[in-house]
């Protein structure tokens, strides 16, 4: 019999079998951005976000927004890279706040997260009820309402979600290079094809955003971005933990930066800086199919259009997916009740975040169906503008969470640059645009000032986070453990085992 | 009393329908709870420990069964941490295991003709359905032995509670947790990552 006893700490040489066994599923670069790119899904923002915009704020400036909101959030990454490798759970911008501001600041940001996922996923539904009915009724000439095909996406959605369906990512890359390609040839033939025969750079220049009220659509140029933080969801599963998921980041931004200032500045020179906001609140989300007609012929427009609904689809189920999870890992951790951190027996789903997510998906349908309110600006539109402010507040917190983590660990990173300088420019910024577009909601929302719902969207948020530092105070008092595992997600389990460094 | 079955084979049983040999947990659960009970197998024959996320084995204690040798020489032959090897015995986890239970004339094998995958459909189903009433039995009279609170530990990490639960109220869901923190501490290691991986799968895209 051999004798040979494995000294604990003994090095060994080559890879070896299991970790060249479990690496063939990592994940380069590329397919993290691609995985992210997809879930943006940019038809969505390109054809919704944006047209609606020009027409519901009346603003031209939103080009350069996207470039604003890009520098900043390129600026932000620097920090948000560098304490991602310092924690575990580091796809959740609560897990930051919880490390660097204190649990309470966790809780309460993992609300307001909830919130403003939950704002954005159930938006989707009534873009999807419109568009798809618009599509239908163009292909085969039936007149369906809008929540029938609202809820028909809500029923693939549920099902998905409580099966652990992922679209597969082979599909999801295939659409996304269609949206692109699509969104690409638009473009350029809105540029061959300028209004008045000028091409006016006027939508670029960073002086249109100093205009009353205008600083509001930075949070449309937020709503844009959000997923590109996600890389350090993939950092588990990723080839190298540290380059992949900073090269990600990177592309991610820089893609969603060129695509989206590209297109919002081709459709603004396509209809003339005079006319942008008139025709885009006649037209709304019909905006780009209309001119594409008219530059490149309706079989172009049309398949555009389709893509469209496909585009909505996707990242609902994406958006559904994700919300279930993160539902699941505050079940996990205990701040939300334990039984959403529980899954399904058979498909390893979040079975009763994912189910409790569906309940309000039909609660939404049903009330805007019922009460007759507008499913494309006052549900599409502006659930993903209430989305985009709470995303907003959210990475204002984080990168304040950085600089204060950094402050109270001064030994993890050596460079000044990133962990102190380039997180302080960031919370700055950030703190700078989420007042601006605090103040600036009526322009955004397009309704007059004093309207109800410049008060409740901050409002909304301010209550999250209340709850959640009160809930917090009350789960150090009587769970103590449940309190000590708070940012730690699917990570709670071994709190009191494993070792975590810098706990 | 015979000796008690190894804590995989009872496992293995437990998470799949006693008739049909149909898994009752999805693929990567599965596949992390057998892999746990093939580590803790070598836990309980003393011949290996585990501490701060590290296995430490010690093949001077070989084991007599071939599916735990293989084990403990695979996990002498590199070094990994403890999340690592479960990801990795998770592979193949069950097909060590059924293959193990075959030999023993538990299960017979079946190739599905559609899905192309392989069931381990037991021979005689009330054998099979031994551990799972066993560790009911248990749980209601509070008598439970080393090994079943160790499967019981396994049990409550997978999420299949509901199999030893069943429909009858007198065991309450909040009797089991605990049992995971009762156990020595190499075992509760085990238990907890387990956990953790399983949590992680689901989360991870």
């Amino acid at each position: 019999m051999a004798l040979n006893l494995v000294k604990p700490g003994q090095p060994h040489s080559s890879p070896g079998v299991v970790a060249s066994a479990l690496a063939r599923n990592r994940l380069g670069a590329v397919a993290v951005c691609f995985m992210m790119l997809s879930a943006a899904a940019p038809f969505t923002v390109v054809a919704g976000v944006i047209t609606l915009n020009y027409g519901v704020s009346g603003v031209t400036a939103i080009p350069v927004a996207f470039v604003v909101v890009g520098v900043v959030l390129a600026v932000f990454a620097v920090g948000h890279l560098a304490m991602a490798r310092h924690i575990v759970n580091a796809g959740a911008f609560y897990a930051y706040v919880a490390r660097g501001l204190g649990r309470p600041a966790g809780v309460a940001a993992a609300l307001v997260a909830l919130v403003a996922y939950n704002a954005l996923q159930l938006a989707l539904y009534g873009a999807f009820g419109v568009t798809a009915s618009a599509v239908v009724e163009a292909m085969i000439g039936w007149q369906l309402p809008w929540w029938l095909l609202a809820v028909g996406l809500w029923a693939l959605v549920a099902a998905l979600g409580v099966r652990r369906v992922d679209l597969n990512g082979r599909l999801l890359a295939v659409l996304m290079c269609g949206e692109v390609a699509i969104i690409t040839l638009f473009d350029v033939a809105f540029l061959a094809h300028p209004a008045n025969g000028v091409l006016s750079f006027a939508t670029l220049d960073p002086g249109g955003l100093a205009t009353h009220g205008a600083t509001a659509v930075l949070i449309t140029a937020v709503l844009g971005y959000i997923g590109f933080e996600q890389a350090t969801v993939y950092s588990e599963e990723a080839r190298d933990r540290v380059k992949t998921t900073a090269r990600a980041t990177y592309a991610c931004i820089a893609v969603i930066a060129v695509l989206y200032t590209f297109s919002a500045w081709a459709m603004s020179v396509a209809v003339g800086l005079d006319q942008i906001a008139s025709r885009a609140a006649a037209e709304q989300q019909n905006l780009l199919f209309s001119l594409a007609g008219q530059h490149l012929g309706t079989a172009v427009a049309d398949v555009g259009s389709v893509l469209f609904v496909t585009s909505i689809a996707a990242a609902a189920i994406s958006f559904h997916n994700a919300v279930a999870r993160y539902a699941y890992a505050l079940g996990r951790e205990n701040v939300l009740p334990r039984l959403f951190g529980r899954t399904s027996r058979r498909h390893g789903s979040p079975k009763y975040a994912s189910l409790t997510q569906t309940a309000l998906g039909i609660t939404y349908i049903t009330t805007y169906a019922v009460a007759g309110w507008d499913p494309m600006v006052a549900g599409f539109y502006w659930g993903g503008m209430f989305g985009g402010l709470g995303c907003l507040f959210l990475y204002l917190a984080a990168a304040v969470a950085i600089i204060s983590f950094f402050g109270r660990h001064p030994t993890l990173s050596g460079n000044r640059w990133v962990t102190v300088v380039c997180p302080s420019l960031a919370a700055v910024a950030l703190l700078a645009v989420a007042t601006a577009a605090t103040l600036n909601l009526d322009t955004l929302l397009g309704v007059p000032t004093g309207h109800p719902a410049t008060t409740w969207m901050p409002a909304t948020y301010a209550i999250a986070a209340g709850v959640g530092v009160v809930w917090a105070l009350v789960l150090r008092r009587v769970r103590t453990r449940a309190y000590e595992r708070i940012g730690l997600g699917s990570h709670a389990a071994t709190a009191t085992t494993a070792n975590h460094p810098h706990q | 009393m015979s000796p008690p079955n190894p804590i995989a084979d009872d496992f293995c049983l437990l998470a799949h329908d006693e008739y049909t040999g149909k898994p009752l947990l999805h693929g990567t659960a599965l596949g992390l709870g057998l892999a746990a009970g093939l580590l803790t197998e070598l836990c309980l024959h003393g011949c290996m420990s585990v501490y701060n996320g590290q296995l430490l084995p010690d093949l001077r204690l070989m084991p007599a069964e071939p599916v735990a040798h293989q084990v403990l020489e695979l996990v002498c032959s590199e070094r990994h941490d403890l999340a690592t090897w479960l990801q990795f015995l998770a592979r193949d986890a069950r097909e060590r295991v059924g293959q193990r239970l075959t030999d023993k004339g538990a299960v017979y094998r079946e190739q599905r003709r559609w899905s192309r995958q392989t069931r381990f459909v037991p021979v005689n189903p009330d054998k099979a359905a031994w551990p799972a009433i066993r560790l009911r039995r248990a749980l209601l009279e509070n008598q439970l032995t080393y090994a079943d609170r160790i499967l019981a530990a396994l049990v409550v990490v997978t999420e299949l509670s509901g199999r030893v639960l069943l429909w009858d109220g007198n065991v309450s869901r909040a009797a089991l947790p605990p049992l995971v923190n009762a156990l020595p501490p190499p075992l509760r290691e085990v238990a907890r990552c387990t956990e953790q991986v399983v949590g992680q799968v689901v989360l991870a895209h």
